[in-house]
């Protein structure tokens, strides 16, 4: 259970307030709902530049990693495909300078060429050292655009390829800052040891003459669910097989999201789970196996990976996930196997929640999902699910097209 | 709305004044090992650690640390391998084994409520493994199959290549390869633990909720095993002044690491030492940091840390850039290491990073489970309660002027152990 007060200002900047006393830190969490999929199909991998972009100066203030870091604080964002996450934590008596150093960028940016420039640069070294220069780096580089054919989910937050973001311009920038980054498209909320008024007081000061900007509905085309399967394999320079298996399955809202995250975890999450039990220990087709869900808003995806054992083909491979899954459609999962799952997740969860600057980030997430409240509720979605309700969503992804991507050796 | 802000300026900065220090003195004692305790009940979880001395430096043969830590929970007493994980995952708990240079540690995190259903399992895995046969076969061919994946990744690459020249023969070096798994047997796997995994040898840290019900259940569950446990001497450490270029075909970037022998935090240059490596390549407003990412877009990111092991303290700077940019890096480093070693750090830097680092202290006690962290750092490496207190103060009445004697004395390039591995490299110098 996580306390917390919610206030909405005159500007439509959502704040969140909770207190936690165990701390002499205070985080600040900032939430903009921007991502990946609000980019165009031919300017990729540019919410994420941007990201860079918000520490090369605002309006008032030339830097902003300095004065956060003689205030004793640090900061770091990220970006995926739904939203962009910028987070601070500072001795709690320093919080005026946090909330002047966020509001700032939230007023206005410095949109500094130097910094697009480098930026670009730096961006494009964590493309190389993050997708490209890693064994199997490249793998949500080809699977995305095999699982989504319209969504905006097509392509990975790093962008489709180095290409845009060597194209991205200045003009760009400024018009991704003004759609985007407004009042109303934000959520801050703030933990630590602090009274929530005096926090109110401080953001009010702090954010309440910036202006609310327009609000950004996003709605995005659904992917039609069909039965097509696809296959693509991937010559690399790979010492292992590898083969990923991805279905299509519900939004995050969905009550088919719970069953689904419990059957991923019913086949796939931990080493008693059921691909791992008989594919890696007792049959030795993998060395490795899970199954997950991707947990995006809109349409997310249910995923299988495995890293296949010397010798093993990837068709026996394949066949060997599908059984597992024809086996949970043909019967439910055990009682022991329901709640096992469930009390992961309650497990998972709290281990989630510790420290001031997580709960802040789940507290924003919440609230971006539609109601921070849901927080302290989140397993009631869970508890609903019976063993049929699983077995039901295994019943349907054996119905749905496989998108599948296989890793073979260059060499043999 | 109230009245409006000057966003011109600054707002006032409060300085760090006090830590509070979580005890030091045991809670108690469990066959001759301490317990320490940092207790929140309003925290779900609880955290249970037990540290030993089975690091990779007390090892005999290459990968029988990591490969005895593993192997604890591949069987014990009564519990077979499934039954452990199936028993863990059905709570939702953790039981983790990490292994380090010095230590090796085994942690469980559960939900306060699930206690008693995990302490026997924790204790039973760390006093009583079965090492099976099987499951060691199947360990043998998972981690061989992941280890090969890891060579492919010229960070890991370079790891070990740095490794290798920096500590020599000595104890710390990391050597292994995949086939070093054929060359250990389950008898190894016994002996190291038999020796290593002692109550009279091992610390015992209790943190988050109901902190006496888990005190009780390890009482009532870990058996009296003491032995003589001899830790390995430092063996012959003689780092490698020079640099080695390891090729790794068709890689688009290059890894690299710099590094060179350090200091303890016993030693009286520390604070001015530690500052000195904050500067230097420590946060993310470091001026290597500043130069080679914000300026010169080379990387995605480069850091420098201070090391500390038990017999021995060491730098590391390590950073990927692109292939291209692989000579220019080395000379950008050299710079700005000769940049310290000459230039006295002006009153703004010295302002900033006093500041940071007194805010970075702070953040140990953000919350329960870092305080315990804490905790177990001092207890670990021998710091009284008085350590961080006084480190702080220290912090704040470094000079300038100790920063260049430091600078000079320690950050020495002629000291420099260099690794690279990538696709190609040149030295233009």
């Amino acid at each position: 259970m996580i306390e917390f007060e919610k206030f909405v200002l005159d500007n439509g900047l959502t704040l969140i307030v909770h207190k936690d006393k165990n701390t002499p830190i205070v985080s600040v969490n900032t939430l903009y709902k921007v991502g990946a999929r609000d980019e165009s199909p031919d300017k990729t991998g540019f919410a994420h530049l941007f990201e860079h972009l918000m520490f090369s100066g605002s309006k008032n203030i030339a830097d902003f990693d300095g004065p956060l870091q003689r205030a004793g604080g640090q900061n770091n964002a990220f970006t995926n495909n739904d939203f962009t996450n910028y987070y601070v934590t500072l001795p709690k008596e320093n919080l005026d300078t946090a909330l002047w150093l966020e509001s700032d960028r939230m007023l206005d940016l410095g949109f500094s060429p130097e910094g697009l420039e480098v930026q670009r640069k730096v961006v494009i070294e964590e493309f190389t050292q993050r997708y490209l220069n890693q064994p199997y780096g490249d793998l949500w580089l080809s699977l995305r655009p095999m699982a989504y054919k319209v969504h905006p989910y097509q392509w990975a937050t790093i962008g489709k390829s180095i290409a845009h973001i060597e194209e991205a311009t200045m003009e760009d920038v400024k018009r991704f800052y003004s759609r985007y980054y407004s009042p109303s498209n934000a959520i801050l909320t703030i933990a630590g040891d602090l009274d929530p008024d005096f926090i109110l007081d401080r953001v009010n000061r702090w954010y309440g003459d910036i202006p609310s900007g327009n609000g950004s509905a996003s709605n995005y085309p659904g992917e039609v669910i069909d039965s097509k399967n696809e296959c693509e394999i991937l010559k690399r320079d790979v010492p292992q097989r590898a083969l990923h298996m991805a279905w299509l399955m519900s939004d995050r809202k969905d009550e088919d999201y719970y069953k689904f995250d419990l059957l991923s975890d019913v086949l796939g999450n931990g080493k008693s789970s059921r691909l791992y039990y008989k594919l890696v220990t007792e049959r030795e087709i993998f060395t490795q196996v899970s199954a997950f869900i991707t947990g995006s808003i809109d349409q997310g995806l249910f995923v299988v990976s495995g890293m296949l054992s010397e010798g093993v083909e990837h068709q026996e491979a394949r066949e060997a996930i599908l059984l597992e899954l024809k086996n949970l459609a043909d019967e439910p999962p055990t009682q022991r196997e329901l709640t096992k799952v469930k009390n992961k997740v309650l497990a998972q969860k709290a281990l989630s929640e510790t420290g001031a600057l997580s709960k802040a980030m789940n507290l924003s997430y919440y609230e971006m999902l539609g109601d921070v409240s849901a927080i302290n509720h989140f397993q009631e979605g869970y508890q609903k699910v019976s063993a049929e309700d699983v077995q039901l969503m295994a019943k349907q992804l054996r119905k749905r097209g496989i998108k599948e991507l296989r890793y073979e050796r260059q060499n043999g | 709305m109230s009245a409006k802000m000057d966003r011109t300026i600054a707002p006032r900065i409060e300085k760090v004044r006090e830590l509070s220090i979580p005890s030091q003195k045991p809670f108690d004692h469990i066959h001759g090992a301490p317990v320490f305790v940092v207790e929140d009940e309003t925290e779900e979880l609880t955290k249970i650690e037990l540290v030993f001395p089975a690091g990779t430096g007390e090892e005999s043969l290459p990968l029988l640390a990591t490969s005895t830590s593993s192997m604890l929970t591949e069987g014990a007493g009564d519990f077979s391998s499934h039954e452990i994980s199936e028993i863990k995952d059905f709570y939702g708990a953790k039981i983790q084994a990490g292994v380090g240079k010095d230590m090796a540690s085994i942690t469980l995190v559960c939900l306060k409520a699930h206690l008693i259903h995990m302490v026997p399992l924790l204790t039973a895995v760390i006093q009583s493994p079965n090492f099976p046969e099987k499951e060691f076969e199947s360990y043998k061919r998972r981690t061989k199959a992941q280890l090969k994946v890891n060579l492919e990744r010229v960070e890991i690459i370079c790891r070990l290549a740095f490794s290798k020249q920096f500590f020599g023969e000595s104890k710390y070096a990391e050597r292994y390869s995949p086939d070093d798994f054929d060359k250990i047997g389950l008898d190894d796997l016994k002996a190291f633990h038999a020796e290593k995994y002692r109550l009279n040898v091992a610390k015992i840290f209790i943190s988050g909720a109901s902190v006496s019900e888990a005190l009780l259940l390890l009482k009532q569950n870990l058996k009296a095993n003491n032995s003589l446990v001899h830790t390995q001497p430092i063996g012959d450490f003689n780092p490698a002044r020079k640099t080695n270029f390891v090729k790794k075909e068709g890689a688009l970037q290059s890894a690299i690491r710099v590094g060179f022998p350090g200091i303890s935090r016993h030693h009286e240059d520390y604070p001015a030492f530690y500052i000195a490596n904050t500067i230097l390549g420590g946060y993310f407003g470091s001026r290597l940091m500043q130069n080679i990412r914000e300026e010169k877009g080379y990387t995605y990111g480069i850091g420098s840390s201070i090391n500390q092991l038990k017999d021995l303290a060491y730098v590391v700077i390590s950073t990927q850039v692109g292939t291209e940019h692989t000579s220019p890096t080395l000379k950008e480093i050299l710079h700005e290491v000769n940049q310290l070693r000459m230039e006295a750090v002006t009153t703004e830097e010295m302002d900033l990073v006093k500041n940071y680092t007194a805010g970075s202290l702070l953040r140990n006690f953000d919350g329960t489970f870092n305080r315990a962290s804490l905790l177990k750092t001092m207890l670990i490496h021998e710091l009284p309660e008085s350590y961080y207190p006084e480190f702080l103060k220290k912090i704040y009445t470094v000079s300038a002027e100790d920063i260049l004697k430091v600078a000079q004395k320690y950050f020495d390039p002629d000291k420099f152990t260099v690794a690279i591995v990538g696709d190609s490299f040149t030295d233009n110098d």
